[in-house]
């Protein structure tokens, strides 16, 4: 793909107060995402407002050349790589808090806002942002809206299509549209906002969003349960919420995901413990000291071999930091960790974690899990050697993860996307009338798939474009 | 017309895959609910698919949180069967007793407890729909967390039967919250009312639910309220009320309700009423749920507006130097507002006896201003009911650039337009 000069122009021109990156090194900059994977693009831009952005996707599409929008890159399926080349549309610059009502609890924000800026810029009005995918201090909103991130908090309160009341939005053809604040309670405009959270830039791109904040709880309280076997975890979780009870979190590690933990952080974790169930409560101090001391009990009623409550905001912080570092904590475990993000409904979890310990036997891989217990979205990590033959088994057996998931009636992805690595299956898990159903919704808005190309669906050559683009 | 009520999801399909074959139009019914708001529109269907006999509820699932339902069953029957397990599924509208889940995501249906909890777009995981083509498909997944290509879930619900008829939905559920308390503030005014509604929120709490009812909605049902306890307005100035639905572990209740005591504790003449018997409490609940039908009770005609505006702008429509519109003694105009306090959702109900020409005129004149102020303050206008909503003015057209789109998705689903919408 190659841009031709008067488009170039034409763009520079547009842009006139972002930027347009064209050197090599630029482009290289732009060229990969979480999953190491790179794919060179044409041009960059960087635009400043949501007509720049119209203008320059309607340019782009007059010349047939593909426009893949891309916000901080954390992305652990592929979606900002611009498999074809073309432009990569960077919203960065477009990192303005627009607004904040406080007593409507509504945020207003451009697309590059960091997540936790949001936060930060919500927390003296008492009021946060409730999704909280382990990347908030990097990741940008619109790229929790174009993936629908989660995170632990999404337990009690949602995960991101929860929280998005409104979009501005640019549809692949150029045209711009604002649903306005309140566009989730009026049809159509609810049903764009469904489509568009979750779209993976396929249907267009957000230029604005209008945000659900909510308050800050006022206390919490943290607890750790180290099990004596993995079951356990899944059977407290049951309990919890028979009590009626929705902890803030429900976080769990097994034993080997422990143990690198404490390699790393030498906190004393039980090194002989089958797994870890990290709690959260949070509320009001009095609920909370009341949904504490019920945690307490149901972990005695199921027999955990330790129960540990934070004592102080550094105990805290420390249990939650391990949880939230575990993801370059076991990428340090390994040459190449391969990441998956499968869900399986919460009363399976149990069964889906001796099957997937089973299949990881039998494949002679090392496999990790931790992940979100209380709504069943697992991060499975297989950790491989930069070896021919262990990579072949390790691909062999996330097919198997997936069949595995499905199975139990469960999903390949909780929160990361489809992006550009798990393509192949998509019909797996809805079906081919499923997956013809939703090209007819990408065909109506992105009719010769130049916005993000090569994403969520499977198009014929994917397979060769795959093939050995991962960095070294 | 023809009317057909299936059993079956498969019979659906069949049922669509030949109309679609032959071009005959199709018409989809749940509840009926609808029907009884909302004069039809548009091209009557040729053949029309009452699904009230596909009302099983096929599992309810502790384990996974969730419920199995066909279409047709009633959502007061699924909130009933998730309580008896110790489960909640807080969507209700305020038909819950009549309407059907299958027509509550056909309408995108909420109620009051949306403020905490959501609506029905926020509580349905999956949908099970037979597409116009006659093929069945699923959205969705049995868990929350699925980013698995587009929500199709969330882009049906709402979209009424134009892309499909939904035949059964696997719904979220939650645990029953231990404790739930009802609370009845007695306001001297709709504005003092608001005011007090805000605080609630300014002061960190999300009640389950909160609507703020005036005086003619009180005055409707005024010997119901004063059963409770509320005063009798001849006697005292009890001009609104506000409903307050609290629910959590018992510490956390008891807290918010003592704080809310407090707030209008400072507000002159203002009285709580804690309704500590369910009993009480679910007739209180019943009394708000049966408002528009008594309402409407013996006016000839009506119209009513559903608008919304962020909430700290709820008062933007009332302007305090234009007097009240409609004499309490009802006739010849009604005029009644009622709102979701702490999601900024307006009702406006203007109630018309054409014998009464100058005072509905005023009625209707004055409706229109408030709507007016409305949009002057950012807030829209959501939809128009009953059978003289034309004169409550023009609800927004959507913008072309999205409906083009969705045209172009109905037109590939649906290529000989057999679906009414």
């Amino acid at each position: 793909m190659r841009i031709s000069p008067a488009l170039r122009q034409k763009i520079r021109q547009i842009v006139f107060d972002g930027k347009v990156l064209s050197e090599p090194g630029d482009l290289y900059c732009y060229s990969y995402d979480a999953t190491r994977m790179s794919f060179l693009p044409d041009l960059v831009v960087e635009p400043t407002s949501a007509r720049q952005v119209a203008d320059v996707v309607r340019a782009a599409k007059e010349e047939g050349v593909p426009v893949v929008p891309r916000g901080a890159a954390t992305c652990t399926t592929g979606g900002p790589l611009p498999v074809s080349g073309g432009i990569v549309l960077s919203l960065t610059l477009m990192n303005r808090i627009l607004r904040i009502f406080p007593d409507s609890r509504l945020a207003i924000v451009e697309p590059g806002v960091v997540n936790g800026d949001l936060q930060a810029a919500a927390q003296p009005y008492g009021l946060f942002f409730p999704p909280d995918p382990s990347s908030f201090r990097v990741s940008t909103l619109g790229g929790n809206i174009a993936e629908c991130a989660g995170g632990p908090r999404c337990l009690k309160y949602g995960v991101t299509k929860d929280f998005v009341q409104g979009l501005e939005v640019v549809f692949p053809d150029g045209r711009l549209l604002d649903t306005g604040p309140l566009g989730y309670l009026r049809w159509p405009e609810s049903a764009l906002i469904g489509l568009m959270v979750g779209s993976e830039g396929t249907l267009g791109i957000v230029t604005k969003a209008y945000l659900k904040l909510h308050p800050i709880p006022p206390a919490r309280r943290s607890l750790a349960a180290t099990m004596f076997r993995i079951e356990q975890v899944g059977e407290a979780v049951n309990e919890i919420f028979s009590a009626g009870l929705v902890p803030a979190k429900l976080e769990f590690m097994d034993g080997f995901a422990m143990r690198l933990v404490d390699d790393f952080y030498k906190v004393g974790l039980d090194r002989e413990a089958a797994a870890l169930l990290l709690i959260e409560v949070d509320g009001d101090k009095e609920g909370v000291e009341e949904e504490a001391a019920q945690i307490e009990a149901v972990c005695q009623k199921v027999r955990v071999k330790k129960l540990q409550i934070a004592r102080s905001i550094e105990e805290e912080e420390l249990l939650w930091r391990m949880r939230g570092m575990l993801s370059p904590t076991v990428s340090r475990a390994a040459d190449i960790k391969i990441n998956e993000d499968v869900v399986v409904p919460r009363g399976k979890v149990a069964e889906a974690l001796r099957l997937i310990e089973e299949l990881a036997r039998r494949h002679g891989l090392r496999v990790v899990n931790y992940g979100h217990a209380g709504d069943g979205n697992l991060h499975t990590s297989f950790l491989v050697d930069d070896d021919p033959e262990q990579k072949r088994r390790a691909e062999e057996a996330v097919s198997e993860l997936f069949r595995v998931v499905l199975r139990l009636g469960g999903s390949v992805t909780g929160e990361h996307g489809i992006g550009l690595t798990k393509v192949k299956f998509l019909a797996w898990e809805i079906g081919e009338e499923g997956t013809a159903a939703m090209r007819k919704v990408r065909d109506a808005f992105n009719p010769q798939a130049l916005m993000n190309p090569y994403k969520i669906f499977l198009e014929s050559g994917a397979e060769a474009i795959q093939g050995d683009k991962r960095l070294a | 017309m023809q009317v057909v009520q299936p059993t079956t999801p498969d019979e659906v399909a069949e049922l669509l895959g030949s109309a679609q074959a032959k071009g005959t139009r199709v018409g989809v019914r749940g509840g009926g609910t609808l029907e009884q708001i909302l004069p039809a529109e548009g091209t009557a269907p040729e053949l029309l698919l009452d699904l009230s006999r596909m009302n099983r509820i096929t599992s309810i699932e502790r384990g996974n949180l969730l419920a199995r339902v066909e279409a047709g069953a009633v959502t007061a029957a699924v909130q009933a069967a998730a309580e008896a397990e110790g489960l909640f599924y807080p969507p209700d509208p305020t038909s819950l007793e009549t309407c059907t889940i299958g027509g509550n995501i056909a309408c995108a249906a909420s109620g009051p407890h949306q403020l905490k909890y959501g609506g029905t777009r926020d509580f349905v995981l999956g949908l099970e729909v037979a597409l116009p083509s006659g093929k069945p498909v699923r959205t969705g997944a049995d868990m929350q967390k699925s980013v698995a290509g587009y929500d199709m879930t969330r882009f049906l619900i709402g979209s009424g039967a134009r892309f499909g008829v939904v035949t059964g939905a696997v719904l979220r559920l939650l645990p029953k919250p231990q404790r739930r308390r009802t609370l009845l503030c007695s306001l001297t005014t709709f504005s003092a009312g608001a005011s007090i509604a805000l605080a609630v929120m300014k002061g960190g709490m999300t009640p389950a639910a909160m609507e703020l009812l005036d005086l003619r909605c009180l005055e409707v049902d005024r010997d119901a309220w004063t059963s409770f306890g509320l005063p009798n307005r001849p006697t005292v100035e009890a001009e609104s009320l506000l409903l307050i639905e609290l629910d959590g572990v018992e510490a956390s209740v008891n807290r918010q309700r003592a704080q809310i005591e407090q707030l209008c504790a400072d507000q002159a003449k203002a009285m709580v009423l804690i309704l500590t018997d369910p009993e009480k409490a679910r007739r209180a609940w019943e009394l708000r749920r049966r408002l528009l039908p008594r309402l409407m009770a013996g006016m000839p005609t009506w119209a009513m507006a559903v608008a919304a505006v962020v909430p700290e702008k709820l008062l933007a429509p009332f302007s305090s130097d234009e007097p009240p519109v409609a004499p309490i003694s009802d006739r010849p105009a009604r005029v009644a507002c009622f709102a979701h306090a702490g999601t900024g959702m307006l009702h406006l109900f203007v109630g018309i006896d054409p014998a009464g020409e100058r005072e509905c005129d005023e009625a209707l004149a004055s409706s229109r201003r408030m709507l007016h102020r409305l949009r002057g303050a950012g807030g829209t206008l959501l939809r128009t009911y009953g059978p003289a909503r034309h004169l409550l003015g023009e609800e927004e057209a959507p913008a072309s650039a999205l409906m083009e789109r969705l045209a172009a998705i109905q037109q590939s689903f649906d290529p000989k337009g057999v679906m009414v919408p």
